[in-house]
């Protein structure tokens, strides 16, 4: 696939376009990735209601029946379940990583496999999160996308 | 010897233990049961799977450590073992039989332990491959 990039001050707005012989599901796939980045989850903070752009998430956790998106520096509350944003974003970079927390895996660094059959996943911001074995392959799944 | 241990002995385990267990159960339907042989092996059959829906469940528990993530597995998996082996009369209640069982139960939790941390170090293998190709690649926005 050749991939060409025109950079230019005099453009306004980034603008995408896709030439191809036929659109098979890998295409779709990536043309499902790039709307992404115009997708944004609705978050709360301090009373106040924020559109998130989903590449600012670093993953999405739920404690005692909330949901919670987690930024870089800043935590929102979202009023969506987990397993709704998780249909949500099926064909986006994120990925269920065990019960409670849905993972952005472009912000993942490295995996390292504890005693106890899990996966600590580290992000580049040093976090790290458990990785449920039975969520293991459905990582490697996204990843080989 | 990847292939050995991720497709010979598995076939090989799985071949063993579905021949036995059918053999056990048409000897149990067809009443040739002499010494109650076939039975054991249908209950123990039947325990591995309370066994594998008791560690689905754990599973889903988050502990604070690794240690005592696998002392709980342990002792729950010894406590279910303990309880059906006595109810179920697999053995007497003697200590030289308590420590013959309690050996050879270790001795297969020792395998399945370390056969299941063997794939995980495989896994862990193959995403780090993946992330550093993937992030070798990649200017991370600071």
């Amino acid at each position: 696939m050749k991939l060409t990039i025109n950079q230019s001050l005099d453009v306004k707005e980034a603008e995408i376009i896709i030439n191809c012989s036929v659109m098979d599901d890998r295409m779709k796939r990536l043309v499902d990735y790039i709307r992404q980045f115009s997708f944004s989850l609705k978050g709360i903070n301090n009373n106040e209601i924020y559109n998130i752009p989903l590449e600012n998430i670093l993953y999405i956790d739920s404690v005692d029946g909330k949901t919670f998106l987690y930024c870089k520096n800043t935590v929102y509350e979202c009023k969506e379940t987990l397993a709704s944003l998780e249909q949500t974003l099926m064909y986006s970079p994120f990925v269920r990583i065990s019960k409670n927390c849905i993972l952005n895996t472009s912000a993942l660094k490295s995996v390292r496999s504890t005693l106890n059959h899990k996966m600590e996943a580290t992000l580049f911001n040093g976090e790290k999160l458990v990785v449920n074995r039975n969520y293991i392959d459905l990582l490697k799944r996204k990843l080989e996308l | 010897m990847n292939a050995i241990r991720k497709y010979y002995f598995p076939n090989i385990c799985i071949s063993f233990a579905l021949t036995t267990l059918f053999t056990a159960i048409n000897m149990v339907i067809s009443n040739n049961d002499p010494t109650g042989y076939p039975v054991f092996i249908i209950e123990l059959a039947a325990w591995f799977v309370v066994i594998g829906i008791a560690d689905y469940f754990l599973d889903k528990i988050n502990f604070k450590s690794s240690l005592i993530n696998n002392l709980a597995n342990f002792i729950l998996n010894y406590s279910l073992f303990l309880i059906a082996g006595i109810s179920l009369n697999w053995f007497d209640f003697r200590l030289s039989n308590i420590i013959m069982v309690t050996i050879i139960f270790a001795a297969i939790f020792a395998v399945i332990y370390y056969r299941s941390y063997k794939i995980m170090k495989q896994d862990e293998e193959w995403i780090n491959r993946i992330l550093n190709s993937r992030n070798s690649n990649v200017v991370k926005d600071e």
